[in-house]
């Protein structure tokens, strides 16, 4: 009886520590989402660069997804499975001009066939309900599923190859390159950028040309815009610290190498940077670009428009503006541009679309947007 | 001369009469008297004292004028630009001194705004009133002390925010208001009354500064389980921060919130008094916007070494520390993101700001939350779950690191 009575307590011992062992290994025991949205926690990999933390998917034994502007002009990256182990990776150069690149465990290889059709087969069209990112977190220093949230925009990817879709998904620094996930755990995207409200995903279609475009004989090209990339990346930190009067070195350096990188995000973060050194030319320049290459992106958008405000082209404004209540109706500084805007330019039905706006989102600030419009009218 | 100078002191006594009541305002005596200083001033007549008017020049830019007899003041001050005169700011006081009236004019000596702060019996501000210039209408009031909500008693995971105060009056704010006894949870140490709300007239009293509101927001959204109970510093006399560190520890919060600071240890030494001796209570310290090294520059309460306080300083997302924010690798704990937060401000406008003033309320609702989660969790085990979530940089300009996504509840169960 004490025997049977010690075995079965042993047996629970050592089956609550085999629990517990298995709890503590695996995040997707914790993981409350759908299987396979859980099984992704160790589809995804941290990747360290000498300059960045980010992360990377796993979409084949062989091959792992990050971006482009995280690997740099790199020819190898440390990176972290979601058990411990780490290896290195190696960047596959291509001359297709998205923020992503595959890279391969071992050197010298190439996808194969079955991963290009498989990779193919995957539609263009938009997912529906929500989105989450699956990345490394820097805080928990481990995988994370990150909050789901809704679509704003998805692109017509046959217009710009480099548009992207807009989300309020949450994801933070470290998750470029992490896993896009639809409600059913469909690998949708990948994450590129964000400013912490709006985040940006490259969709898994652009893969497709990636694909078409891998060649050893692209390698110096690859390495090249890579080196725009890093040159870039580090001019723009170098600008962040500095309030006024740049060094005008420095502002050739981020108009020289942010151009030629092609990269929407740091065309974006130049176009910002102008934008807040004073250089409103030069900003709205790089904007103006960086909208070409994304038509529908609220943030590219966004800061457009402030650099049109700045610059008091109201007339170039308005379209972009009317574009972003379409976009971000509910957003604060979007509609108080949008007052502005509608004020500066006596547009009546302009005036009436953002007050009924403003009623809906934001109803404290209507007395202050009425009056503007009032006084704008008078004037 | 005599007669014409009463007819305006009475004038001016009765003045703006719609400020009141609805009766349109008669300008012809305060323009009078604004014009005679307006044009002298515009057009670069020196001011001279004579026997009714006892004019000091302060410096280039401001004039205290006061009549000799009946003690009328008028502040003007001169706004300008490649030293032409773009803008005139006359403040009128009444006989117990305290500022009216506000006129701003234009170069031309034309109204702009005008202003005037109505005071109670006992001389206390209770109303601000915008006048609409071509209308002659009140268009705008703010309350200084309105009616207090009622609300149910809520005492569980209550914050104290110490701060300008808070707009009470917004019913989008009211589910995270502390209630004891169905009244409001806190106290107004400024104006020692019942009516803690947000208003800091010290810069100009006709166009107080807000602040408390949009912390308080930044609280209630991060620790939507929290109540919090509001207390207006007492800017007029900082010793009572032992009186209000006391009210709080007599209602068992366990967690303040200052996204304040100044300076001068001296205004703060009552508060380090009683802070010292309420150890258990956290009081999470904003480290201020100068953009310098408190280490080197201490600003207080920020750089008290006291175990109690945790003082934070804001980053961008990227964990890079904020244009203007301070560091110290002594002095500062944490960094957290709040270059970017969206805020309710004092009038119900949702809008976006940041700063230290931003990353201070972020920690403590991040800290109210853990203490939700663990009720009986110790000020040591607290700290041991920040610096764990907070990841090291090799820029020394915090103790422990920043904390990328305070809103995660990671390692809280």
């Amino acid at each position: 009886m004490l025997f049977k009575k010690f075995n079965k307590e042993l047996y629970l011992l050592i089956f609550i520590s085999f629990i517990s062992y298995f709890l503590l290994l695996s995040n997707a025991s914790a993981c409350v989402e759908i299987k396979k949205i859980c099984d992704m926690l160790d589809k995804v990999v941290g990747i360290k660069t000498p300059m960045m933390i980010a992360s990377g998917t796993i979409i084949d034994n062989n091959f792992i997804v990050t971006n482009r502007h995280v690997v740099e002009d790199y020819s190898e990256v440390v990176i972290r499975f979601n058990n411990g182990e780490i290896k290195k990776a190696f960047p596959i150069p291509h001359n297709y001009p998205v923020d992503l690149v595959l890279l391969s465990i071992k050197k010298d290889i190439k996808p194969d066939d079955k991963l290009i059709l498989s990779i193919s087969q995957k539609g263009n069209i938009p997912p529906k309900g929500m989105i989450r990112v699956v990345g490394f977190d820097q805080g928990r220093k481990s995988n994370r599923i990150y909050k789901k949230d809704k679509i704003i925009v998805y692109p017509i990817f046959s217009e710009s190859i480099q548009s992207r879709i807009h989300t309020k998904a949450q994801s933070f620094p470290g998750n470029s390159g992490g896993a896009v996930l639809d409600d059913v755990g469909n690998l949708i995207g990948f994450l590129a950028s964000g400013d912490g409200n709006i985040n940006e995903v490259i969709p898994i279609q652009a893969l497709n040309g990636i694909f078409k475009n891998i060649s050893l004989k692209n390698d110096d090209d690859f390495y090249n815009i890579g080196k725009f990339i890093r040159l870039c990346a580090d001019n723009l930190e170098t600008a962040f610290h500095i309030q006024r009067n740049p060094d005008l070195i420095l502002i050739d350096n981020i108009y020289d190498y942010c151009w030629k990188s092609n990269n929407k995000q740091l065309i974006d973060q130049a176009g910002q940077t102008f934008g807040r050194l004073g250089d409103i030319e030069k900003s709205i320049k790089f904007l103006e670009r960086s909208v070409k290459l994304d038509p529908m992106s609220p943030n590219s958008l966004l800061s457009l428009a402030i650099s049109y405000h700045l610059d008091r082209k109201i007339k170039e404004e308005k379209p972009i503006i009317l574009k972003l209540l379409k976009i971000l109706p509910e957003d604060p500084q979007v509609l108080r541009l949008a007052v502005q805007v509608a004020g500066l330019s006596k547009d009546k039905k302009m005036s009436e679309k953002v007050l009924s706006l403003i009623s809906l989102y934001n109803k404290d600030a209507l007395p202050m947007a009425k009056k503007f419009i009032e006084n704008a009218f008078k004037n | 001369m005599k007669i014409v100078l009463i007819i305006i002191i009475l004038n001016l006594l009765f003045i703006f009469p719609s400020f009141s009541n609805s009766i349109e305002i008669k300008y012809s005596k305060i323009n009078e008297l604004h014009n005679n200083f307006c044009n002298k001033l515009t057009n670069n007549i020196l001011l001279k004292e004579n026997h009714i008017w006892f004019i000091k020049n302060i410096n280039k830019n401001k004039y205290i004028i006061e009549n000799k007899q009946n003690k009328l003041k008028i502040n003007i001050i001169l706004l300008k630009r490649s030293k032409k005169i773009q803008k005139l700011i006359f403040t009128f006081f009444n006989k117990q001194e305290k500022p009216a009236f506000e006129i701003r004019s234009n170069k031309n000596c034309e109204f702009k705004t005008i202003r005037k702060i109505i005071y109670n019996q006992k001389n206390i501000a209770i109303e601000i009133q915008s006048q609409n210039i071509e209308t002659n209408k009140i268009d705008y009031k703010e309350t200084l002390n309105p009616k207090l909500p009622k609300g149910i008693s809520n005492n569980k995971n209550i914050i104290a925010l110490i701060d300008t105060g808070v707009n009470y009056t917004l019913p989008q704010l009211h589910k995270n208001i502390a209630f004891q006894n169905k009244k409001l949870l806190g106290y107004d140490f400024w104006d020692n009354d019942n009516f803690p709300f947000d208003q800091d007239p010290r810069n100009n009293p006709f166009y107080p500064r807000h602040h408390g509101t949009t912390v308080f927001s930044v609280l209630s959204r991060e620790a939507p389980k929290s109540t919090i109970a509001i207390y207006r510093f007492p800017a007029l006399n900082m010793c009572k921060f032992k009186e209000l560190i006391e009210h709080i520890a007599k209602n068992s919060i366990r967690i303040v919130n200052l996204s304040m600071g100044s300076s001068n240890i001296n205004d703060w030494l009552c508060f380090q008094e009683a802070a010292l001796k309420n150890n258990k209570i956290i009081f999470v310290v904003s480290a201020g916007n100068n953009g310098f090294d408190i280490d080197k520059n201490p600003i207080y309460p920020a750089s008290l070494k006291l175990d109690n306080i945790i003082t934070v300083t804001s980053s961008d997302l990227n964990g890079r520390v904020g244009r203007g924010s301070n560091i110290g690798n002594i002095s500062i704990d944490f960094m957290l993101p709040a270059e970017r937060v969206e805020v309710i401000d004092h009038r119900g406008v949702k809008a976006f700001t940041g700063g230290t003033s931003y990353a201070a309320p972020r920690l403590t609702a991040m800290i109210s939350r853990l203490i939700t989660a663990n009720p009986g969790i110790s000020n040591e085990d607290i700290l041991k779950i920040l610096k764990k979530r907070s990841i090291k940089s090799n820029k020394k300009v915090t103790k422990y690191g920043w904390i990328p996504d305070p809103l995660d509840n990671y390692l809280f169960n």
